[in-house]
């Protein structure tokens, strides 16, 4: 393997010599250990054949004088023999003068081996011979009659003294023949040692030859070689350098007209149409280099590892990565965030075809970022994606305009929802105040309150605050403006919430009806976002029972709402282009309302875009939806008819998860704790509520006013004090100030504080300031229970309690 | 120099060592050690092995240690087979015996009436002939030869080869009696074939040619008619521009004239009845049996030597001689004619003695019958029939030469004889002798691997006597009573017709009146001709109608048939007598 391996490296012009080499060698060897034996065969074969002829003739003269005998020729004849014993006389008295080849003779035994004529040594005659061996053991003349006999003829081999010197010992070869009819056996003999000697001196003379021969015709070859392959082939080799090197200008040298010659000149044409190629590739190249340079937007193109292999100057200068960032091997991790590069990771991965639309955020190298639409698709290179490239527009303002705009809607659905909520806020104050008063008059009166009668008019203030309360956190939740955080999110929750405010909210006269299974909803996604969805699409289903209606007396409807999952197969995505094969939740939202007429459905999702009055709509609602829907990677589909109702169905990708903490209702006892906490509330009712609550859970509580007389009882108290609930707006020293001030008493001080207002921005910044919590007003027990013991690190399960 | 004499001298004494060991000459008189083994080694190829081969040569040196020194004095044809016995056996049997055995050599025509004076004159001429089965009807009748049947029960058990085999022979029934008592022992046999130009019947030129002047295919002909068509065509065709002929056969008046027409001629031509080995009641002879007692060949006495059937066979036989065959021919004898076919200018022979066809002049590379290397360009088939042929009756001729041992020849004599009789047809020796004279006696032979592999050099022969057809190949019979006399008168009255000088029907009526004569004069010891009384064609056939000759028919359709079908035929039909 070795070896052959070897032989595979060598250049086509050792190849060919050494196949020179290896026909020589071959046709020696052939030459000596085929056709020299053959010929030696031959040679054999020749003198038995001569020695065959001679002792046939011999016995045909036995034979013609057999015959005649038989034939009684005597009688015609006189010269004819009478008896089978004249006959032999007269023969053997013929063949002792026959000689061939100047000396050969022939001689004569008889069945019984006895030696009947011998012209050259007569002296044998009338002696058996049988016992007779040569140097090897073979009794000759034993092999000749007995052989001769059982075969009717022989041929025997031996060694024999040389007829030149009785010396000498030669090989010898005789042929016997029997002639039955006298019981004869004519032999004759040959020396073969001429053959031997002939063929080593054609041997040795025929190797001679082999060998001239081989040597001119390897140098003939060396030469035929280097003219026709070696140097043709050099010069072909260093063309193919050049054009390697991308010297496309190079041609090379046609020297002859031969296979080799025509493979060159066709490599000539070849590079000049590759020439051709390449300069209009160049130029295409340039052209659509300097067009992208031209785009705002960043074009990009990176490998399979997602090392950049291409920015364009917009990319460039947006990202702060230059060429040398790229040729170093930018990834295009450090580009993206994580979120996105999981998603092309994916993308790439599956080998999807069709492409991606990511909003994402884009880090420059100084490590700020910005917002991008990355509009891309994979590279294929025949059926193997290879890399990926798109573009990225900076969507930063627009983002920030979609927000506002959201913002804006979402106060428009406020407005739209406020005169109903005035109404119903009406009857909750009106429930508490009319309660207030009906105690009061008792007291007033100075009669005896029974505790039962008083339960019973506080459960009903109660009530009433709760339900107060709910009015305004819906309120809050969906006026407030803030990151967007995806979440495990609660279906059912969220259209339970959509449908408790639309019944505080709605014309009485729309009937809500709902299918919500009881298994649960789950997805991945922004919950107030898909709240706002919701809300809105219930809203233009409100709208459109109520004032869109031509007959604004017959308002009303019923507005149904159902939530169901749905297994994407492969004829819902054949039906369905913007679904892929996966589970789905499908809300469907049904009015009988007035109904779309189907030029207008199409354009329903375009922004600005309303069939409403003046003042009822600023057509951002269904645009919103759709962006929001686009981002959960989901799908909205609508069915309308005129007079009878719309249906849309909003679809959101199932998520699967384990954590059901989302949807488990916790029920757990109250963290208890012990130990002094400071209460700072202006409010004197709340601040009475706070302490209470505190006590409830084993804590002592002192209490301040305001933020000034806070930091005096701290000052003063701060070491036996263990956390301070301070609410954020006060008058004279806000509990921002307040708690700054305490922080120079303690640095560590634990705060939690409240407020009428939601988690905005002023209280992540006061947040930052140490260690603090936060709960917006109005909270619970469990709420402020559950938070002054978080911040105080106290274990929930070590310190539980009943809060009697 | 110390140390180089040394060596010198041990070379010398090496080389010397060498020389004398080299150049031992054998002493006068000294002899072969192991002489059975020698020949065992010698009877090679056989159809037993080595060591079968010595124990049945070690049981004749055992069988005759009492009989060491006698004579044995036999007489033979003078055909190759014999002069293979009396050259190469008779010596192996003195080796191995100890018995010495004369076997002289002569024509048939001398051969046959020696033994009929030893047997009417009762002079030991000879102790033992090999004489042909077509004797045995007059052996039967004389009751003068050993009934060596009841001789290998009795007297001879003793010298009986236990390794005979007597269900190995071909066709021992020509030697056997009326009983199937055996009076002669097979020792050659050959057939009478239909013998011609294979190459030449298989050139299309030559094919193409004969089927547009007859009409039909160039083949083996099947009868007569279209062998004289081929006889015609080849006469007046010159082949490769060379004058040759259609027919071949011999005339000149002799002894063996007669045997042309006693042996074959007349059976192919379809005289007599149906029947084998020999029809009856009227035989191919003409010669009418009833009860085993011959009663008349002439047609008069209800036999048919002079009938319609005999005279056609002789009319077609001088016709054909005249018209087709060689000039020469007329003054050939059967001796002279057998090997001439292979001179390269006859086409076919109507009836070839195979025994011929062992002659090197058919099997020698530069024969004009023969190719490049020695393989035969002839072939060998079935005689065609004559149109007095019909089915089931004899197809050809062939005869037994047959070990027979006249009784006067008794004791140790005849044992010695009997035992190289036996020497002569033994398995050991019986596949070279058929190698050298090419008549087969054992089915062991025939079936022999040896001629498996060399069947290509027989020409179709093998294949013939292996198969089923060559039991219809018959001698002339047990019904002729004296061969002797009666053969004598075929010869002279058939030559007069060649002459012309009287017709062939009057040719025929002297050779049935003159067979009739010889039948009435004979007293024989059992189944003596009775002639039956001569009648006329009114008086008698009419009363008689079974005795009534066949009637004259016209010239049938010539048939031919294909040699490889026919080759085939045979070779589906293996020889039910085969191993």
């Amino acid at each position: 393997m070795r070896l052959l391996s070897r032989l595979q490296n060598l250049s086509l012009h050792w190849k060919l010599n050494l196949m020179c080499l290896f026909i020589v060698l071959l046709f020696s060897l052939v030459l000596y250990f085929m056709i020299l034996p053959y010929l030696e065969k031959e040679k054999t074969l020749e003198r038995q054949g001569k020695l065959r002829a001679v002792v046939h003739c011999a016995v045909s003269l036995m034979d013609y004088y057999e015959r005649s005998l038989r034939s009684e020729s005597w009688k015609t004849d006189p010269s004819m023999p009478r008896t089978i014993e004249e006959a032999k006389h007269m023969v053997t008295k013929n063949l002792k003068e026959i000689r061939y080849d100047k000396s050969e003779h022939l001689f004569i035994l008889d069945g019984n081996g006895t030696m009947l004529m011998h012209p050259v040594k007569p002296e044998l005659e009338g002696m058996i011979m049988l016992d007779v061996t040569d140097p090897g053991g073979v009794r000759v003349f034993k092999d000749m009659v007995l052989h001769s006999q059982r075969d009717n003829e022989a041929f025997v081999s031996y060694i024999w003294q040389s007829k030149y010197s009785p010396v000498i010992l030669e090989p010898q070869i005789t042929y016997a023949r029997y002639y039955w009819p006298w019981d004869w056996v004519v032999c004759s003999s040959l020396y073969t040692q001429d053959i031997t000697d002939a063929m080593r001196a054609i041997s040795i003379k025929s190797m001679l030859y082999a060998l001239a021969t081989a040597v001119m015709a390897m140098t003939l070859m060396f030469f035929f070689v280097y003219v026709s392959f070696s140097r043709p082939l050099k010069q072909l080799l260093e063309g193919i350098h050049e054009i390697h090197k991308g010297n496309l200008d190079h041609q090379i040298e046609v020297s002859s007209p031969d296979e080799i010659g025509v493979i060159s000149r066709e490599f000539n044409y070849m590079v000049s149409a590759l020439k051709k190629g390449r300069d209009k590739l160049v130029l295409s190249q340039s052209k659509y280099r300097q067009l992208t340079d031209l785009l705002p937007d960043i074009i990009y193109e990176a490998d399979i590892d997602f090392h950049v292999t291409y920015l364009n100057r917009s990319g460039h200068a947006l990202t702060g990565y230059s060429e040398e960032n790229i040729m170093q091997g930018l990834s295009l991790r450090s580009l993206i965030d994580d979120d996105a590069f999981d998603s092309m990771v994916e993308t790439i991965t599956a080998g999807r075809e069709e492409n991606f639309l990511l909003t994402h955020k884009v880090f420059r190298k100084n490590k700020t970022h910005f917002m991008g639409e990355n509009n891309g698709a994979v590279i294929f290179d025949d059926l193997h994606p290879i890399g990926i490239r798109g573009s990225i527009r900076d969507v930063t303002d627009k983002i920030q305009m979609e927000e506002h705009l959201v913002q804006a809607q979402k106060m428009e659905t406020i407005g739209t929802l406020a005169g109903g909520l005035a109404h119903d806020f009406n009857n909750v104050l009106a429930g508490i105040t009319s309660t207030i008063s009906l105690v009061m008059y008792e007291m007033d009166k100075g009669r005896d309150i029974q505790r039962e009668w008083l339960k019973k008019h506080l459960d009903i203030m109660d009530i009433s605050g709760q339900r107060a309360a709910d009015m305004v956190q819906q309120l809050l939740t969906l006026s407030r403006k803030r990151e967007t955080q995806f979440e495990t999110v609660h279906l059912n929750s969220v259209i339970e919430d959509v449908i408790n405010l639309c019944k505080n909210t709605f014309d009485k006269r729309i009937s809500i009806c709902t299918q919500i299974p009881a298994q649960d909803a789950m997805v991945y996604g922004d919950h107030t976002q898909i709240e706002q969805v919701l809300l809105n699409i219930c809203i233009n289903a409100d709208h459109a029972m109520t004032f869109m209606r031509q007959n604004r007396t017959v308002h009303g409807g019923v507005l149904d709402i159902a939530l169901e999952d749905i297994l994407a197969d492969e004829h819902f995505c054949s039906t369905h282009p913007e679904s892929r094969q996966r589970c789905y939740w499908k809300i469907s939202v049904r009015d009988t309302g007035v109904g779309i007429e189907s030029n207008t459905l199409a354009k329903i999702f375009a922004p600005f875009f309303t069939t409403k009055e003046k003042g009822r709509g600023t057509g951002l609602g269904l645009s919103m939806v759709y962006q929001i829907i686009r981002q959960h990677e989901g799908f909205i589909d609508v069915y309308s008819e005129v007079g009878i109702g719309t249906t849309f169905n909003l679809f959101f990708p199932a998520h699967h998860t384990n954590d059901t903490s989302a949807n488990q209702n916790i029920h757990r006892d109250i963290p208890q704790g012990n130990g002094l906490i400071l209460v700072v509330e202006d409010e004197e009712i709340l601040r009475h509520i706070e302490t209470l609550m505190l006590e409830k859970c084993g804590y002592e509580v002192i209490t301040a006013e305001n933020g000034e007389q806070a930091v005096e009882v701290f000052k003063k108290r701060h070491n036996e004090i263990k956390a301070v609930f301070m609410d954020l707006a006060m008058p004279k020293m806000s509990g921002e100030q307040a708690f700054l001030e305490m922080i120079k008493i303690v640095p560590d001080v634990k705060v939690l504080l409240t407020s009428g207002f939601r988690q905005d921005e002023r209280v992540n910044k006061v947040l930052t300031y140490g260690t603090c919590g936060f709960i917006q007003k109005p909270f619970t027990l469990e709420t402020v229970a559950c938070s002054i013991a978080r911040i105080l690190n106290v274990s929930s399960t070590e310190n539980q309690g009943d809060p009697a | 120099m110390k140390k180089t004499f040394p060596c010198i001298f041990l070379i010398m004494i090496i080389l010397v060592l060498v020389f004398s060991l080299v150049f031992t000459r054998g002493k006068p008189g000294s002899h072969i050690s192991g002489t059975v083994e020698k020949w065992a080694e010698i009877f090679d190829p056989c159809v037993l092995s080595y060591e079968e081969r010595l124990l049945e040569l070690q049981w004749f040196n055992a069988a005759a240690q009492n009989l060491q020194g006698i004579t044995v004095t036999s007489m033979a044809e003078n055909i190759e087979t014999h002069y293979y016995e009396s050259r190469v056996l008779a010596r192996a049997f003195e080796d191995i015996t100890g018995i010495r055995v004369i076997q002289t050599i002569v024509p048939e025509g001398d051969l046959v009436p020696k033994i009929t004076a030893q047997i009417d004159q009762d002079i030991g001429y000879f102790d033992i002939y090999v004489n042909d089965a077509d004797l045995i009807g007059y052996h039967l009748r004389t009751k003068a030869v050993v009934n060596l049947t009841e001789y290998m029960q009795g007297e001879g058990a003793p010298y009986t080869n236990p390794y005979l085999d007597l269900d190995d022979f071909l066709n021992l029934e020509f030697g056997q009696d009326y009983d199937g008592n055996l009076l002669q022992l097979p020792d050659q046999q050959f057939a009478n074939l239909y013998w011609f130009r294979h190459d030449w019947f298989s050139r299309s030129d030559i094919k193409k040619l004969f089927q547009e002047k007859y009409g039909y295919e160039l083949g083996v002909p099947v009868n007569w008619a279209a062998y004289e068509d081929i006889a015609q065509f080849f006469t007046e065709t010159r082949i490769d521009g060379k004058k040759v002929y259609g027919h071949f056969d011999y005339g000149k008046p002799s002894p063996s004239l007669g045997w042309r027409f006693t042996d074959a001629w007349f059976s192919i031509a379809g005289v007599g009845d149906k029947g084998l080995p020999n029809g009856l009641p009227v035989d191919e002879w003409g010669i009418r049996v009833r009860n085993r007692i011959p009663v008349g060949s002439s047609v008069t006495r209800g036999g048919a030597a002079n009938g319609p059937a005999a005279v056609y066979a002789l009319t077609k036989y001088i016709e054909w001689m005249k018209n087709y065959a060689p000039p020469e021919a007329m003054q050939w004898e059967w001796h002279d004619a057998g090997p001439l076919c292979a001179r390269g200018d006859i086409a076919q022979h109507i009836f070839q003695y195979i025994t011929w066809l062992s002659d090197p002049q058919f099997h020698t590379p530069g024969s004009p019958v023969c190719d490049k290397f020695g393989k035969p360009l002839w072939r060998v088939a079935p005689t065609p029939h004559g149109r007095y042929w019909d089915e089931g009756m004899k197809v050809g001729y062939q005869d037994a030469g047959s070990w027979t041992i006249p009784i006067n020849t008794t004791g140790d004599q005849r044992a010695a004889a009997w035992l190289w009789a036996q020497f002569c047809v033994s398995k050991t020796v019986d596949l070279k002798k058929f190698i050298v004279g090419g008549t087969p006696i054992r089915k062991s032979t025939i079936f022999s691997d040896h001629l498996t592999k060399n069947i290509s050099d027989y020409g179709g022969i093998i294949e013939f006597y292996r198969s089923s057809d060559q039991i219809k190949w018959t001698g002339s019979g047990r019904n002729v009573p004296h061969y002797p006399r009666m053969s004598e008168v075929w010869w002279k009255n058939i030559a007069q017709a060649i002459t012309g000088d009287i017709t062939p029907q009057e040719a025929l009526d002297m050779v049935a009146l003159q067979q009739d004569e010889i039948m009435r004069s004979l007293s024989m010891a059992v189944y003596s001709p009775v002639l039956d009384p001569e009648m006329t064609h009114e008086d008698h056939f009419s009363d008689h109608p079974t005795l009534s000759p066949k009637s004259p028919r016209d010239k049938p359709a010539p048939v031919t048939m294909d040699y490889e079908v026919l080759l085939k035929k045979w070779k589906q039909s293996i020889s039910n007598s085969g191993r």
